[in-house]
């Protein structure tokens, strides 16, 4: 569950990114969070991620609010939400196995629990044969669903998504978003921000639309 | 591509408290080999930072040393710090007796001996070559003399106090103590030991910001590996465990290292050393650090190392702050 109440982000000088935000998605929810660029998207992944804090409101992620996160509560919110980048943010000095193994390993989890966890994301987004590959060995698509194998290998409880499909071609880009809706089925909540206007009108979600850090349009599903 | 296998989504695999500890020490056996294998693959860098730690750990530790024997010699001096009470010509044999008594009762002296002007006589002329003129004196000029050897010797201004003591007594002329080498010579010793300290503490600093540029450097190739980790939920400590082994590794080389220097050092200078201390009568050799000095050093290395890489690696972290 993702909560904002009257949540403002602004950056130095006086630049603000995002302006009294209030929205809610609740538990095992997906929706699509679009707009132009510099309409505040990003800062808005970010402060649920953790890598920037409100500047006022409060952000409750899992019933955690982030502005009270300090140090190691800080990286225990940050596993229980999975993040798939338009970057991909993968390391190039191992492998594709080792990438995704990565927020197992931090987490602690025994050694010989791993293999499977990862073998079976890596067959969720149909890459299990290239799992000695390391990164740069694969095409912009196939990092990418290295990245959505990392992000959802935790198991977390909330997935963000920057552009998940930009590097995909269409029908990888179908696959992917069936991916986080069976997802969001059994209990995530999913939050993908993209401008693919075709996607959005593929998938009916809901559509929360900023415009220069304010929420000017929260569309339920279409009927 | 296949369908979710998790029926329960977000839900999260238990695992107990035992298995999580055996796997958190897994991984510190993972991380420790890992960094060690990093720093062969870099064998200049490590050999730099190694060396230059070596130099800044090997010079206080063999000034240590030099002036640990320098204070026990000196300490073995001290044992002939005395006092020296010249009695007044006119006193009489039993008065020498009664003041030799006096003197020993004192508290604060150990022993005290009266050497008479007879016997001062007989001395003086067996050792200066003088006896036959000596003898054409018509009497003896010599005052009787009490030595006296108190209890503390380290106490300078203790054996002065006792020296104005014996300087009020009627029967005294002349009340002297030759302390004054000791004094200088402890004094000597004094200020090398705070010249130590400095020079020590000045050089521990280098080292500590050696490991530190070394752990920096280590960083800066690594950024985008820390920010990710620190993304998926790394904790500090995750974070922080390759280069704190990296700046240990450096630190216990380091130490290694210094003792062998150190060592090799005193082998060197020892048999020059102990040939001039022969010409002087003296049995002085430099001594080797001991087993526990060993220890201390490599504790004490591995501990800057520590040091340097969490200093360095905590600025970073800062940095990936919300």
């Amino acid at each position: 569950m993702i909560r904002f109440e009257s949540v403002s982000k602004r950056y130095a000088p006086q630049f603000d990114a995002l302006r009294e935000l209030n929205f809610e998605l609740p538990t095992g929810e997906m929706a699509f969070l679009t707009g132009h660029s510099g309409a505040g998207k990003s800062t808005l992944l970010k402060l649920i991620m953790l890598i920037e804090r409100a500047t006022s409101g409060r952000v409750i992620v899992n019933g955690r609010d982030h502005g009270q996160l300090k140090g190691r509560q800080i990286a225990l919110a940050r596993r229980d939400i999975g993040m798939v980048y338009q970057d991909h943010n993968l390391l190039d000095d191992r492998s594709v196995f080792d990438n995704v193994a990565l927020p197992l390993v931090i987490a602690g989890l025994p050694p010989r629990d791993i293999p499977n966890r990862v073998y079976a994301a890596l067959d969720l987004v149909g890459l299990k044969h290239r799992a000695k590959a390391i990164p740069h060995e694969l095409s912009g698509g196939e990092q990418q669903r290295v990245g959505i194998a990392r992000a959802v290998v935790g198991k977390p409880s909330v997935i963000l998504a920057d552009e998940p499909t930009g590097n995909l071609d269409p029908q990888l880009a179908v696959e992917v978003m069936n991916i986080f809706e069976d997802l969001s089925r059994v209990g995530v909540s999913i939050l993908v921000a993209t401008h693919d206007l075709s996607l959005i009108a593929r998938f009916r979600h809901r559509l929360l639309t900023l415009k220069a850090g304010q929420l000017v349009a929260d569309t339920g599903v279409p009927a | 591509m296949s369908q979710p296998s998790t029926a329960r989504g977000a839900a999260k695999q238990r695992s107990t408290a035992s298995a999580r500890f055996q796997h958190w020490l897994a991984h510190h056996r993972r991380e420790a080999a890992a960094s060690f294998l990093r720093l062969i693959r870099a064998p200049f860098s490590t050999f730099m930072t190694v060396l230059v730690m070596t130099i800044a750990l090997s010079l206080p530790l063999a000034l240590g040393l030099l002036l640990d024997d320098a204070r026990s010699a000196a300490a073995g001096w001290d044992g002939d710090a005395r006092l020296s009470i010249y009695l007044r010509q006119d006193t009489s044999p039993e008065a020498q007796q009664a003041a030799l008594a006096k003197a020993q009762r004192l508290a604060n002296v150990d022993k005290a001996r009266l050497i008479t002007p007879e016997i001062a006589l007989e001395e003086f002329k067996s050792q200066s070559g003088y006896g036959p003129a000596l003898d054409q004196l018509g009497s003896n000029p010599l005052p009787a003399l009490l030595e006296v050897f108190p209890h503390d010797t380290t106490d300078s201004s203790a054996m002065t106090r006792l020296r104005d003591q014996f300087a009020q007594w009627p029967e005294v002329e002349l009340a002297e103590v030759d302390i004054a080498w000791v004094q200088r010579l402890r004094s000597i010793l004094e200020l090398s030991e705070r010249l130590l300290h400095a020079i020590g503490g000045a050089l521990l600093l280098g080292a500590l910001l050696v490991v530190g540029n070394t752990i920096r450097l280590s960083i800066e190739s690594r950024r985008e590996e820390i920010r990710v980790i620190s993304l998926l939920g790394g904790t500090h400590g995750f974070v922080r465990r390759p280069f704190i082994y990296m700046g240990v590794w450096c630190g216990l080389g380091a130490g290694v290292f210094t003792l062998a220097t150190v060592s090799g050092l005193v082998a060197w200078l020892n048999t020059p050393v102990m040939e001039m201390a022969r010409l002087y009568g003296s049995q002085f050799t430099l001594s080797y650090p001991s087993f526990g000095t060993g220890l201390g050093v490599i504790a004490v290395a591995s501990l800057l190392g520590w040091l340097g890489a969490w200093v360095a690696v905590g600025r970073h972290l800062r940095e990936l702050e919300p």
